[in-house]
């Protein structure tokens, strides 16, 4: 048992020996090429606007933006707390005829 | 072409210079990270980092070793940085599955098969490369340096750049736990 396990264990040993190199693919050169110049392109064009210099200032004017809409939007709701008093006041309807509308 | 051409070459950024780099070490790069990373799908892009890297970071080269021993070492590194990449989602996935979220574990490569190895050995080599890949990095690259890429103990010293005998222990070493495993292996096949 002992034995064939042994043997078993050395001919697994040896079973790389008569490896041969494996060929590289086909066009590896030419994919190397196209996948450098592919990387170069983001290099060039994407990577520059992820510098602090450029990500932290429009970081800021989009969180600036928001707050400026987020305040409009709140003086807008007060502004518009009685849609009917709006309408009345804008299209002068209140006091011409002596009547009310509602 | 010589190595001191391509070098000077490649610091001009000479096409014909890197081509002709390619050229020359795609085979040995390619074979390198085959044999450690285990992964033939992602064998190639792995080799086409090795280059990319050669060719960004060839001014950092001092010349303290031969120029294929650099290589050699960028591509071990590649072929290592990969494995630890795996090993952290591998790991990344055992966790997530653990809280419940039906994550695939990551593959292991438990059936790689080398695309050298001669037909009589691969069911033998597949189990020989299922055991290398549970050694600990050092010996594993010294192992598949020295008994694949056919590296002798001086150019894997300036690989991994350890002195002679640690090499010649690392693989000793190497030899001794894949004897263990493989015993163990075996042993269980037997039992059956």
């Amino acid at each position: 048992m002992t034995d064939r396990i042994e043997n078993e264990v050395n001919r697994t040993l040896e079973s790389i020996s008569g490896l041969k190199k494996a060929d590289s693919p086909d066009f590896f050169y030419t994919r190397l090429r196209a996948r450098m110049q592919r990387e170069s392109n983001v290099e060039k064009y994407i990577k520059p606007m992820l510098r602090p210099a450029i990500l932290y200032p429009a970081f800021s004017v989009i969180i600036l933006l928001n707050i400026l809409t987020f305040n409009k939007l709140i003086k807008s709701k007060n502004s518009n707390s009685n849609p009917i008093e709006n309408i009345k006041n804008d299209y002068n309807l209140t006091n011409s005829y002596g009547i009310e509308l509602y | 072409m010589e190595d001191k051409l391509l070098i000077e070459g490649l610091v001009e950024r000479k096409e014909e210079s890197f081509s002709a780099l390619v050229l020359q070490y795609q085979r040995r790069v390619y074979n390198t990270v085959l044999s450690i990373s285990q992964q033939t799908e992602e064998a190639e892009d792995l080799a086409q980092e090795v280059f990319m890297e050669i060719f960004e970071s060839i001014h950092k080269y001092r010349g303290e070793s031969s120029l294929s021993t650099w290589i050699y070492r960028i591509a071990t590194n590649k072929a290592l940085e990969f494995i630890r990449k795996k090993k952290a989602q591998k790991r990344f996935a055992f966790v997530k599955s653990l809280f419940g979220q039906n994550d695939e574990i990551v593959h292991q490569s438990i059936d790689f098969e080398h695309p050298g190895i001669l037909l009589e050995n691969k069911e033998r080599a597949k189990v020989l490369f299922s055991k290398i890949e549970q050694l600990a990095e050092n010996q594993k690259v010294a192992y598949c340096l020295h008994n694949l890429e056919g590296l002798s103990y001086e150019e894997i010293a300036g690989v991994m750049k350890l002195s002679k005998s640690s090499v010649e222990s690392l693989i000793f070493r190497a030899k001794q736990n894949l004897r263990k495993s493989l015993e163990h292996f075996y042993k269980n096949e037997y039992d059956r």
